[in-house]
């Protein structure tokens, strides 16, 4: 990474932290599922593995499900957080290395991704399998999130001067 | 200029293949839907790290106060419904969340290991019985 790199993913990584940590304060969007949120850090993210690439989008990632949950005051959800982060971040980085769908895609996948692995992570902690039960609506909130998310990144994309970060 | 963010911006918005994503989420939407909206379930039982703590029938008022150590949870059963009413753990996603009377519905507590799920009495009883009754 050259010193241009580092600064681009610093600056990153404090927006996906404001957005994270604005988010936690939120009161809940839906009251009948209180833990869903946007995730609109993700964001980030996505502008991130676009511009900076993997690696830097990598560390965005691991700093921000640790950081934000303890700006939140919430560390047992540093370990929900990085299992689901980490898996949409290689799922991410799998559809973007292809290249056969559109962002709006990629981002609704990695976003369906994020709410499975953490309804995986809910199942094996609390080892009660009833919040299966939620795991299609919130798999279609976070498609539906994920979506929202890929049409601001590829409208970003599209105004961003490109100067600025390469 | 990097070749992947070029290769995006220079991609159209929608695709072929981005409407198989969008179907796969219409189905999702429906069975979501379908799951969360079957009858309405007779009992609560309420989980504690793992283990049953007690089951309670929605027809009856009460408030069931659960106390360990520093962890209180105040669940409430109200006129047919069960919500939290209070709880001292850290993100109190569980005291917003809305009242609940539907089978399957939960009101979860993380932080303290706290599940609260409607269940419908008379599958428990088919189940037992074999559908006899």
């Amino acid at each position: 990474m050259n010193s241009k790199k580092i600064a681009l993913t610093s600056i990153l990584l404090a927006f996906a932290l404001i957005i994270g940590t604005i988010e936690t304060l939120l009161p809940p969007i839906i009251p009948a599922i209180p833990y869903f949120r946007l995730g609109l850090s993700n964001l980030v993210v996505l502008f991130s593995m676009l511009t900076a690439g993997a690696l830097p989008t990598a560390l965005i990632v691991i700093a921000k499900s640790i950081i934000v949950p303890m700006f939140a005051g919430n560390p047992i959800m540093i370990i929900y957080s990085l299992c689901a982060a980490l898996s949409a971040y290689f799922v991410t980085l799998i559809l973007i290395k292809t290249k056969r769908l559109g962002l709006l895609s990629v981002s609704a996948i990695a976003a369906i991704t994020h709410n499975v692995i953490q309804i995986a992570v809910a199942v094996f902690m609390t080892s009660s399998p009833f919040v299966l039960y939620y795991l299609p609506i919130l798999a279609f909130l976070g498609g539906l999130a994920g979506y929202a998310i890929g049409y601001i990144t590829y409208y970003t994309i599209q105004k961003f001067p490109e100067k600025l970060i390469f | 200029m990097n070749k992947t963010f070029s290769f995006y911006k220079n991609k159209k918005l929608v695709t072929t293949a981005d409407y198989f994503v969008m179907a796969i989420l219409a189905v999702l939407l429906i069975v979501g839907i379908v799951l969360l909206s079957l009858p309405g379930g007779g009992e609560v039982k309420i989980y504690q790290n793992d283990s049953l703590y007690g089951t309670y029938s929605l027809s009856d008022n009460r408030t069931i106060t659960i106390y360990t150590e520093h962890e209180t949870n105040i669940i409430v059963i109200e006129s047919g419904y069960v919500y939290m009413s209070d709880a001292n753990c850290g993100n109190q996603l569980c005291v917003s969340h809305s009242k609940i009377n539907k089978a399957h519905h939960q009101i979860i507590c993380a932080p303290h290991g706290i599940v609260v799920v409607v269940v419908d009495n008379k599958s428990e009883l088919d189940a037992i019985t074999g559908g006899a009754v």
